[in-house]
């Protein structure tokens, strides 16, 4: 049921979710905002897309983050951001960061494992049954003992901790991270 | 049950104003009753109006799917694992969890010079070292507070013979949580510099230049002293800020009482006592004694967050304040735009975010050279 514009999206955009949220985390002093003013950046970029697809959707989705801050701030008369140098910044790393970065298979099963290992018990469970062993939600629920609609709520939360991971850590700190215990890893094998 | 709950989550989400964890929450929840056994067609048609009444429905569903493909991965962990069992954590092996973004939150650090351990300090100083050794001495956090510690040399010019001093000091633009031996704990704002030596009957800290707030632990047997210039602020257990402009200082008072007096007085000579909320400002001879508001009092110890807070402030003060947290000074080289009153919260450490706003909400010009900013009417 997904359009091939929510496919463009969850591929060429989502991915960028991490260096996003860490760069709007920098630039916004309030942190509390930070996913209100993602979503924002999300629905603008969504919603141009609809009317033409940008050639750089990284380079787009910065560019709109940057004009969506500058209006709120505009809008409000409080006077509040950290800086335009961060700005500044970020288009020479945009400009650097091509062909994009992508994490290699083994980089991005780590991260899940490690997101889904944080996940509580009763969640862990319904994730790995539901998702690795396919079982349905009726067969899930027998087998933990569980009401259906318990593991429907466990499903829900853990699809917003599982999308977190993914999205939320694919690229900058993470990656460098996740490469160099790759490397690291590699080593003691 | 599950089914009402999406359903009441939709209606909350009506609002113009949504707020993105609980669209986020609204479409988890659709995402997972979309993956129950019982989905059906009028389901179907529901999710359909849910996702097609906001773009932010849509995103968060297609955010939540494409993950949840994504995790498709987690099957090649079930490689190997009988049908049936759910493996126990920390069953895969890729190397030491990382936790970087932990770096963003964590408080500043000091890197501390070695000094000559006393012999009944040894033991003590050791795991001290180990203690340090297993921290990075300075933080991946890209605004790292750059704090440079000096141990100065057993024997100061308070304690010749059995006292040791050690030194303080901050760059400009740096902040440092220093601990004392005591227990207590000593912030430092920019380009400050503070020589403590802390005594079995005395806790002496001498203010050099700058600014510190003091968080005395409690002690009724060694006052807690600081001198600045000519005169001493003493306390015994309270919290209090002390800043000093040349021989000047400001002493503000969040917690217990003080007692400003001059150095060298006797029991003849004036004191003032400061109570928590008040704050003491001395000049070459008065000292005047103020309770700012608390929303002011929020303003004078905001630097410790590493913010500057202006409300209703002169540009001109403004930017003595950001100057001195920057080596490239701001100069308003038009007195016509001094008295711009401005308002709003800054990062200390970013004067540009506050030049840039000065730029594009007010008819000022800035000029960026490479050893000063200046600042003129447009």
């Amino acid at each position: 049921m997904l359009t091939e514009l929510d496919e463009w999206f969850a591929t060429e955009v989502l991915p960028h979710e991490g260096m996003l949220v860490r760069y709007l985390n920098r630039v916004w002093p309030n942190s509390a905002e930070v996913l209100d003013l993602r979503q924002d950046i999300y629905v603008r970029v969504y919603e141009s897309a609809r009317r033409a697809l940008p050639t750089s959707p990284k380079a787009f989705l910065f560019a709109t983050a940057r004009n969506l801050m500058t209006d709120r701030i505009r809008h409000s008369r409080v006077v509040f951001i950290d800086s335009t140098q961060d700005l500044d910044n970020l288009n020479v790393l945009i400009d650097e960061i091509s062909p994009e970065r992508r994490l290699s298979a083994r980089q991005e099963l780590r991260i899940l494992a490690q997101a889904f290992d944080l996940l509580s018990e009763k969640c862990r469970n319904v994730v790995w049954l539901r998702r690795v062993e396919g079982l349905s939600q009726r067969d899930t629920a027998r087998r933990l003992g569980l009401h259906e609609g318990a593991v429907e709520s466990q499903l829900a939360r853990g699809v917003r901790a599982l999308a977190q991971a993914v999205f939320g850590s694919t690229d900058g700190a993470e990656l460098r991270a996740a490469t160099v215990d790759a490397q690291h890893g590699s080593e003691n094998e | 049950m599950a089914r009402s709950y999406g359903l009441r989550q939709w209606t909350l989400n009506m609002d113009p104003r949504m707020n993105s964890a609980d669209v986020e929450a609204s479409a988890a929840a659709w995402f997972a009753r979309r993956a129950s056994d019982d989905w059906n067609a009028t389901d179907q048609a529901q999710l359909e109006l849910w996702l097609s009444s906001s773009t932010a429905h849509r995103i968060a569903f297609v955010r939540l799917t494409a993950a949840w493909e994504s995790s498709g991965r987690l099957n090649a962990l079930g490689a190997g694992v009988p049908s049936g069992t759910i493996p126990p954590r920390n069953t895969w092996a890729f190397g030491a969890v990382s936790s970087a973004p932990a770096a963003e939150t964590t408080p500043e650090r000091l890197q501390s010079l070695p000094e000559p351990a006393r012999p009944g300090e040894a033991r003590i100083r050791k795991s001290d070292d180990i203690r340090a050794a297993s921290r990075p001495l300075f933080s991946r956090h890209r605004r790292a507070i750059a704090a440079v510690l000096v141990a100065a040399a057993a024997g100061s010019i308070w304690y010749l013979s059995t006292a040791h001093e050690k030194s303080y000091r901050t760059q400009i633009g740096a902040l440092a949580a220093v601990p004392l031996s005591d227990g207590s704990k000593v912030t430092l704002n920019t380009d400050s510099e503070i020589h403590v030596a802390v005594t079995p009957t005395e806790r002496r800290v001498k203010l050099d230049q700058g600014e510190a707030f003091f968080e005395v632990a409690k002690d009724a047997a060694r006052p807690f002293i600081v001198e600045i210039a000519d005169k001493r602020v003493v306390a015994v257990g309270t919290q209090f800020s002390v800043r000093r402009d040349h021989d000047d200082i400001r002493v503000l008072v969040t917690d217990g009482r003080v007692r400003l007096e001059r150095h060298g007085s006797s029991s003849g000579a004036p004191q003032t006592q400061i109570a928590a909320g008040s704050e003491a400002r001395t000049t070459q001879t008065a000292v005047l004694v103020d309770q700012p508001a608390p929303a002011q009092v929020e303003q004078l110890l905001s630097w410790r967050a590493g913010y500057i807070i202006f409300r209703d402030t002169a540009l001109a003060d403004a930017v003595v304040e950001f100057n001195r947290y920057s080596a490239r000074k701001i100069v308003i080289a038009d007195p016509a735009i001094a008295g711009i009153r401005i308002g709003g919260n800054f990062r200390s450490d970013n004067a540009n975010a506050f030049l840039w706003l000065l730029q594009s909400g007010f008819p000022i010009r800035v000029e960026q050279r490479s050893d000063r900013v200046i600042l003129t009417k447009r």
